[in-house]
């Protein structure tokens, strides 16, 4: 059936299938079932010809090869390129760590004070629960007193966190 | 180049383009300038406008201001160099990759300018980097920017890829990092580098 405007229009063209003309089969077939006969009947000359359904893999190996190939092959000419035009020239400002035009002291690795770390876990908590009280709250009247007793201890346990917290005085920043 | 001009011309007009190696490499360098984001006074305003659409530094390629030097080609010295901001200036420029361009933008960068007489000003930042243009104005309006970044095009193609007079930046033994001024008791110290800028030799009686 050829797809032109007229048949397009036509709605009842659309209930079947468009039939797949088998010359437009893959040649290597990853399953190797019935397209890669299709070329055998199409063709019907290729008996000799190393049948992709032997080797159900074989696609895979190719994709490997030209994956590896296609990236290498400009990393490589940009290596010979930089070899011969672009000499590298590293120096210790060069490779400094920070690149703002100040000087950086001291080391990048230091210990940062741990309050932070202890105001940014109960702000996750507490950050957490807002996305449970909004549905809470929009199917409040309709709830039954189990979901809702469910619900009390859920922000009870919350709370005594935090309570927990406040007492040991994470909230105040030293 | 093995290809005369006058053969050239006549493959051109009859639609056959030829090129160079060289020509290709600079046609794509200095089509694509990514200039350092880096103000340091009044100038850097103009330096934004002639960024911006009005003015429109993205018809020349160079639109992409970069704010890590490590990706930048070239440094626009926008404003007055304080003595104090001398060696942060080195040391940016250091951090550049080769090929690296600087352009002297007005009065303050290219000679201290109108602050020349301050004991807090550097009197050009050619005292210690290499700079390929300088803009004279105070502040250069943006047409004096795409002026000065047409003549560093200019410049860029005219860069041998080999030969004696090769670009700097292939040339394994010419350096890519200059040093670095530090703070002494009067003025910096160095005051300048005299293998970039040595003063003026005044010679009386001619």
């Amino acid at each position: 059936m050829r797809l032109n405007s007229t048949t397009l229009r036509n709605r009842s063209d659309w209930s079947g299938a468009v039939p797949i003309r088998p010359e437009y089969g893959w040649k290597i077939g990853w399953n190797g079932g019935s397209r890669a006969s299709g070329i055998q009947t199409v063709t019907g000359t290729r008996t000799t010809h190393m049948q992709a359904s032997d080797h159900p893999y074989l696609f895979l190996a190719v994709f490997l090869v030209v994956a590896v190939i296609f990236p290498l092959v400009p990393l490589g000419l940009a290596r010979l390129w930089a070899r011969t035009f672009s000499p590298p020239k590293p120096g210790p400002v060069k490779n400094a760590i920070y690149e703002c035009g100040v000087e950086s002291k001291g080391d990048a690795w230091i210990q940062f004070k741990s309050e932070y770390y202890l105001y940014g876990i109960i702000f996750l908590i507490f950050d957490v629960e807002a996305i449970f009280l909004f549905p809470f709250a929009v199917a409040f009247t309709n709830l039954t007193i189990g979901a809702f007793l469910a619900m009390m201890m859920f922000l009870l346990l919350l709370v005594e966190g935090l309570v927990w917290a406040w007492q040991k005085g994470v909230l105040t920043w030293k | 180049m093995s290809i005369d001009e006058g053969l050239r011309s006549e493959l051109s007009r009859q639609g056959i383009f030829t090129t160079t190696l060289e020509g290709l490499y600079n046609w794509g360098r200095r089509n694509s300038v990514w200039p350092l984001n880096f103000g340091l006074a009044c100038c850097a305003i103009e330096m934004i406008a002639a960024s911006m659409a009005r003015f429109d530094l993205a018809r020349f390629g160079a639109e992409v201001f970069r704010p890590s030097p490590r990706q930048a080609d070239l440094m626009i010295v926008a404003g007055t160099v304080t003595k104090k901001m001398a060696p942060m200036v080195v040391r940016l420029y250091n951090q550049m990759p080769e090929p690296k361009y600087v352009i002297a933008m007005g009065a303050c960068a290219i000679s201290g300018g109108p602050f020349k007489q301050g004991y807090n000003v550097l009197k050009g930042i050619d005292r210690y980097i290499p700079v390929d243009v300088h803009i004279p104005g105070c502040p250069p309006r943006p047409e004096a920017l795409l002026h000065a970044f047409m003549t560093l095009q200019r410049k860029i193609d005219a860069q041998k890829l080999s030969g004696s007079d090769r670009a700097r930046h292939f040339d394994a033994q010419a350096p890519s990092e200059f040093p670095i001024p530090q703070y002494g008791q009067h003025d910096l110290e160095p005051p300048r580098n005299e293998a970039v800028w040595r003063p003026p030799a005044m010679r009386r009686g001619e």
